[in-house]
C-alpha cells in the first residue's frame, strides 16, 4: 500500500499541470498564513483585521501608487482586501466542503448500507434538493437568513451536499458486493463497524477528488453572492466584495475606458489563480486515480 | 414514449409541490409581521395601526397554522396572484411577466452557441489527440473553468463596451426600448428581438443583438470549458470501442466514422450532464443579468433577495423549478433518442 | 509443398513487423511474420494472448491505432503491396475485398443504429445500390447466415439480438460485399461451446458457397483443428511453425507447439499432472535473447539463450523455427510410446 502511495506521488509530480496547481496553492497558503506581515493592519482596523483599512476620503477609485500597489476601490486599499481576501476564500472553500462533504458522506452511506425505504426517501430528498438551482436556493436561503458571510456558507452547505451522498452511495453499492465485506459481515462485525472500517476507506478517493474540484467552485459561488450584495458586508475582505465596488467604475471616465482596470484586474486574477490552483490539482488527482477519465 | 411524456408531465405539479413546500416552509420560519410585507402594499402598511395590522394578518391567515396556510397560498397560486413585490412596485406575476422574456430569449440564444461550440472543441480535440490542437483546447478547458462568469463578464465589459464601444449593458438601446413600448408594436412571440424582426423594426431587432452578445459570450465561456471536457474524454472513449473499429473495417472514410458512428454515441454521456448545465444555464443567467445591468427574472430574484422581497423571491423560484424539471424531461427524451437501449415506459 | 502449392496465394504477407511505440518503450508485437494465404482456403493463426496473432491481422487491414506502426515488411495482395496503398484506396479494399469479424460481437456492432443499417452502410458504399436494394440485399444476407425473421431483424438494435445471432449478423455484415478474404479474430471465444460449433459450422458452409479465403485467429487448437488448411503457430511477435494442418498435428515440430497440444485434455490418457507449459509468456517490452520461447522450453540449450533460430523448411511445406527439432522429435516418440503402452 504504501509503494502504492508512493507511486502516485511520484505520478502527481510528473505531472506539470499538478505541480503548477501545487505550487499556486503553496503560494495562496503563504499569503494567508502571512497577511498580518505581507498587509499589516492599520491602527484604525487592529481589532478587526479582516476590515479594509479606509484610507481615503475620495469617493473615486486611486491607481496603483507606492503606498497601494492595487490601487483603491471605494476609498479602501485593494492590496489589503486581497491579501486578506485569501484566507476568507480559504475559510469559505475549507469550512463548506468539509462541512458539505461530511454530510453527503453521512447521507450517503446510510442510504447505500441501509437500502430498502430509507435509501428510498435519502434518495427522493436528494432529487428534491438538486432540482432547486444552487445559485437561486443560496439566494433563497440567504434572503430567509439575512445577508453575511457565515449565511451565505450556511446555505452553500445546505444545498451543496448531494453530488457527495449520491457519488458515495454509488460507490458503497459496488463496494457493497466485494467478498471483503460480505467476510466481515459473517464473522459478525457491526453495521457502523463495516462502514467506518471497511466501506468508505475503499470509496474515499473518488470524494476526496470531487471535493478539491468542488474548493474552486464554491469559492465562486460565495464571490458570486458577495459580488450580488448578499455575502460579505461592506468593506470586509473578501474578493467577491472588492469586484463588486467595480462595477461601478468598470466602464471607465470618459474618454479613458481603462481608467479603473486595477479595481477589477488585481482582485479578478486572484480569484481565478486560487480556482485554477483546485481545478489542475483536482485533475491532476483524477488522471492519476482514474486514468480512463483523463481530460 | 408519448405515454412517458404525459405521464412526466403529470408529475411535475408533484416535484412542484414538493420544491414550493420546502421554500414556503423556510419562509414561514420568519414570523407574520415580516411576512405581511408580501402582501400589502408598503406605503400603506406604514399608515397602519397594529390592530389594523392583526386585522390584515388575520385577512391573509399569517396567524394559522402552516397547512392552512400553504394551502391558501397555493391556492392563490392557482388563481394567478403570487403575492405584492416590493421590488416591481405592482403584483409579483405582472412584474415576472414583464421579465421572463428577456431572461428566456437570452438562455435560448445562448444554448446554440453553447452547446454548438462546445461539443465542436471536444470531438475536435479527441480526434487530435495528443496534437498542439489538442493541448491548446486543453488548456482554453481548465483555465476557462476556472474563470468565474462574472469576473469574466466585467472582462468583457470592460474590453467591448468600455474600449471598443460594441456591445453595450442593458436590454436594449433608448430608442429602441421607446418602439419596443409604443402601442404600435405587437407583441406575438413575447421574445423581443423575434418580435421586433416581425413588426418588421429590424434596427430593433440589431439592437437587441448588439446587448445579447456580452451575456451569451459571458455564458458560453464557462460551459464551452465544461462541455467540451465531457465530449473530449467521451470522444476519447468511444474511439477506442471495437464498433469504432468495424466501422473502419467496413472502408468508411474517417469522417463518416466520426461524425457518423462515433460522436452519436459520446453523446450520450454527454446528455447525461445536460442537466447540470441547465441549472448552470439558468444561475448563469441570474449573473450576466447582474453584471451588464440587464432587466429580467435572474436579476429581479437577485434584488428582491437583498431588498428581503419574499413574495417575489418565491415567484423566482417556482420560474426556475419549472424550467428545470421540463428541461429535465427533455433531456430524457433526447437520451432516449440518441440511445436506443433506453426505453421510455 | 506439394499440393498446397498448386494454388495460388491471394495474400503474402512478408517480413511484417509492427511495433508499438508506448510510454514505457517500444512494443515489438509482431517482429518479422511470413505467411500465404491461398485462394479459397483457410489459415489457422494460433498462439496465446500477447503473441501478435490480432496485431498481424489488423495490420493487412492497416487499422492499428496511432501508436502502432508497420516498420517493415510487404503485405501483397493481388499482386498489390497494401502498404504502400494511399488511404483512399486502402478504404476500397476494407471491407469490400478483405473484411473482417471481431471477438466480442456484443461491442463490435454500434450500439445506435440497427442491424440493417450498419449491414446497408458497407452495401451502399461498396457496391453503390440504392437503399432499397440494400435492404433487400441485407435480408437476403440475414436469411443466408440463419437468422430467423430476417424481414424483423433487419430493424433492430444489436442489444435486442443473443450474443450468437450477434455474430451472425457480423458475418453477414462482413459478407455482404463478397469479399476474397475473410479475417475472423477470435469469432467463437465470446460465445457458448455450442454456439461455437454452429458459427463454425456456419463458416465452413458460407466458404464453401462464397470461396472466400479465411484467416482463423484463435487460441483454441480446437478450432484450428476443425477449419483450418494451414496453420501459423506463432509465439511472442515470431512465427514459431507453419505447416498444413495434418502434417502438424501428426508431427509437430517446434516445442511450443506440442506444449499446446499436451495442454489439451484428453480422456484416452490418465494423467499424472496436466501438461501446461510452465511459465507465462514474455513481458513485450522485454522479449528474451535468443529463441524467444527459451524461458519456458524443457529443450532449451545456451544456444538457444544467445542465438535465434531462423524459420527453416524441416519437412516438405513444414517450417520451424527451433534448433532442436530432432531432440523434440525423439521425445515426442517417447511420450507417444508411453501412452500407447
Amino acid at each position: 500500500m504504501e509503494k502504492e502511495y508512493k507511486r502516485m506521488l511520484k505520478k502527481f509530480f510528473r505531472n506539470p499541470s499538478g505541480v503548477l496547481g501545487l505550487a499556486l496553492l503553496f503560494f495562496f497558503i503563504f499569503v494567508a498564513i502571512f497577511a498580518p506581515v505581507i498587509a499589516p493592519p492599520q491602527p484604525s482596523n487592529k481589532y478587526e483585521p479582516y476590515m479594509m483599512p479606509i484610507v481615503t476620503w475620495s469617493p473615486d477609485p486611486q491607481p496603483p501608487s507606492k503606498e497601494h500597489p492595487f490601487g483603491v476601490s471605494e476609498r479602501r486599499d485593494i492590496f489589503y482586501g486581497v491579501v486578506w481576501g485569501t484566507r476568507t476564500a480559504f475559510r469559505i472553500g475549507l469550512i463548506v466542503t468539509g462541512v458539505s462533504t461530511l454530510i453527503g458522506l453521512f447521507i450517503g452511506s446510510i442510504s447505500a448500507y441501509y437500502g430498502g425505504w430509507i435509501d428510498e426517501i435519502l434518495m427522493r430528498i436528494t432529487d428534491i434538493f438538486l432540482s432547486i438551482p444552487f445559485l437561486i436556493a443560496a439566494i433563497v436561503l440567504t434572503t430567509l437568513l439575512g445577508t453575511g458571510l457565515d449565511k451565505v456558507m450556511i446555505a452553500m452547505i445546505v444545498f451543496g451536499w448531494m453530488g457527495t451522498a449520491r457519488l458515495i452511495r454509488g460507490n458503497i453499492l459496488q463496494a457493497k458486493e466485494e467478498q471483503y465485506v460480505l467476510a466481515a459481515k459473517a464473522i459478525g462485525v457491526s453495521t457502523p463497524g463495516i462502514i467506518v472500517k471497511h466501506l468508505l476507506p475503499n470509496t474515499i478517493f473518488p470524494v476526496l477528488i470531487q471535493a478539491s474540484m468542488r474548493m474552486g467552485s464554491l469559492v465562486i459561488t460565495a464571490a458570486i453572492l458577495s459580488f450580488l450584495g448578499l455575502g460579505a458586508p461592506q468593506g470586509y475582505s473578501d474578493w467577491g466584495a472588492i469586484l463588486n465596488y467595480a462595477r461601478n467604475w468598470m466602464l471607465g471616465a470618459h474618454g479613458e475606458a481603462l481608467k479603473y482596470w486595477y479595481t477589477i484586474v488585481f482582485p479578478g486574477t486572484a480569484m481565478v489563480l486560487f480556482v485554477l490552483a483546485w481545478n489542475l490539482i483536482g485533475d491532476t488527482l483524477r488522471d492519476i486515480f482514474d486514468p480512463r477519465l483523463r481530460i | 414514449m408519448t405515454a412517458y411524456i404525459i405521464r412526466r408531465l403529470l408529475l411535475l405539479p408533484l416535484v412542484l409541490f414538493g420544491i414550493t413546500l420546502i421554500v414556503f416552509g423556510l419562509f414561514q420560519m420568519l414570523g407574520p409581521d415580516k411576512l405581511l410585507s408580501a402582501y400589502i402594499n408598503p406605503n400603506l402598511a406604514e399608515k397602519l395601526s397594529p390592530e389594523e395590522m392583526e386585522r390584515f394578518k388575520d385577512k391573509y391567515g399569517l396567524n394559522d397554522p402552516l397547512i392552512v396556510r400553504y394551502g391558501k397560498w397555493i391556492s392563490s397560486v392557482l388563481r394567478g396572484d403570487l403575492g405584492w413585490s416590493l421590488v416591481g412596485k405592482e403584483p409579483v406575476a405582472s412584474a415576472m411577466a414583464k421579465r421572463i422574456p428577456f431572461t428566456v430569449e437570452l438562455a435560448l440564444y445562448a444554448l446554440v452557441p453553447v452547446v454548438g461550440v462546445g461539443i465542436w472543441l471536444g470531438v475536435a480535440a479527441a480526434v487530435r489527440h495528443n496534437s498542439p490542437v489538442d493541448h491548446f483546447i486543453r488548456i482554453f478547458a481548465i483555465v476557462g473553468w476556472s474563470f468565474p462568469d462574472f469576473v469574466f463578464g466585467l472582462f468583457v465589459l470592460m474590453i467591448f463596451y468600455s474600449v471598443l464601444g460594441w456591445f453595450p449593458p442593458g436590454n436594449m438601446s433608448l430608442w429602441a426600448e421607446e418602439i419596443f413600448k409604443s402601442s404600435a408594436f405587437k407583441h406575438i412571440t413575447g421574445l423581443p428581438s423575434i418580435d421586433a424582426l416581425l413588426n418588421g423594426q429590424f434596427g430593433v431587432f440589431l439592437d437587441c443583438l448588439r446587448h445579447l452578445v456580452g451575456p451569451i459570450l459571458t455564458i458560453s465561456w464557462l460551459w464551452w470549458a465544461y462541455l467540451l471536457r465531457i465530449t473530449r474524454s467521451s470522444m476519447l472513449e468511444v474511439l477506442r470501442k471495437d464498433y469504432v473499429r468495424t466501422a473502419r473495417a467496413k472502408g468508411l472514410d474517417e469522417r463518416t466514422v466520426i461524425n457518423k458512428h462515433a460522436r452519436r454515441n459520446a453523446m450520450i454521456p454527454v446528455t447525461t450532464v445536460a442537466g447540470a448545465m441547465i441549472i448552470g444555464l439558468l444561475s448563469g443567467t441570474v449573473i450576466v443579468e447582474a453584471v451588464f445591468n440587464r432587466t429580467g427574472i435572474g436579476s429581479f430574484v437577485a434584488t428582491a433577495a437583498t431588498q428581503l422581497d419574499y413574495a417575489s423571491v418565491m415567484g423566482g423560484v417556482l420560474f426556475y423549478s419549472t424550467i428545470l424539471v421540463l428541461g429535465n424531461l427533455i433531456i430524457d427524451i433526447l437520451y432516449a433518442i440518441i440511445d436506443p437501449r433506453i426505453r421510455l415506459t | 509443398m506439394s499440393a498446397l502449392s498448386e494454388k495460388k496465394p491471394i495474400l503474402q504477407v512478408k517480413d511484417l513487423r509492427t511495433y508499438f511505440y508506448t510510454e514505457d518503450g517500444i512494443v515489438k508485437a509482431v517482429d518479422g511474420v511470413n505467411f500465404e494465404v491461398y485462394e479459397g482456403e483457410t489459415l489457422g493463426i494460433v498462439g496465446e494472448s500477447g503473441c501478435g496473432k490480432s496485431v498481424t491481422s489488423l495490420s493487412i487491414l492497416r487499422l492499428l491505432d496511432e501508436k502502432g506502426k508497420i516498420e517493415s515488411g510487404q503485405i501483397v495482395y493481388k499482386g498489390k503491396n497494401l502498404l504502400e496503398l494511399s488511404e483512399d484506396e486502402m478504404r476500397k479494399i476494407r471491407g469490400n475485398e478483405i473484411a473482417m469479424i471481431f471477438q466480442e460481437p456484443m461491442t463490435a456492432l454500434n450500439p445506435v443504429y440497427t442491424i440493417g443499417d450498419q449491414i446497408m452502410e458497407a452495401i451502399m458504399l461498396h457496391q453503390k445500390l440504392p437503399k432499397d436494394e440494400a435492404r433487400k440485399l441485407s435480408i437476403e444476407m440475414l436469411r443466408k447466415v440463419g437468422i430467423p425473421e430476417p424481414e424483423k431483424r433487419v430493424d433492430e438494435y444489436p442489444h435486442e439480438l443473443s450474443g450468437g445471432m450477434r455474430q451472425r449478423a457480423m458475418i453477414a455484415m462482413s459478407l455482404s460485399c463478397n469479399p476474397s478474404i475473410l479475417i475472423a479474430d477470435e469469432p467463437t471465444t465470446a460465445l457458448d461451446v455450442t454456439i461455437q460449433a454452429q458459427i463454425l459450422e456456419l463458416m465452413k458452409q458460407l466458404q464453401n458457397e462464397y470461396g472466400m479465403s479465411i484467416i482463423m485467429i484463435t487460441h483454441d487448437l480446437g478450432v484450428i483443428a476443425e477449419v483450418s488448411d494451414r496453420v501459423l503457430v506463432m509465439y511472442a511477435g515470431k512465427a514459431m511453425e507453419y505447416a498444413g494442418v495434418r502434417e502438424l498435428f501428426k508431427n509437430p515440430k517446434h516445442p511450443y507447439t506440442w506444449g499446446l497440444m499436451n495442454s489439451i485434455p484428453r480422456l484416452d490418457v490418465e494423467y499424472e499432472r496436466l501438461n501446461a507449459i510452465p511459465g507465462t509468456v514474455p513481458d513485450a517490452l522485454h522479449f528474451p535473447e535468443g529463441c524467444r520461447f527459451h524461458t519456458r522450453c524443457e529443450l532449451a540449450t545456451d544456444k538457444c539463450r544467445v542465438e535465434e533460430p531462423p524459420l527453416e523448411e524441416v519437412a516438405p511445406g513444414h517450417f520451424s523455427a527451433c534448433w532442436h527439432v530432432d531432440k523434440l522429435e525423439a521425445a515426442i516418440a517417447v511420450q507417444r510410446e508411453g501412452e500407447s503402452a
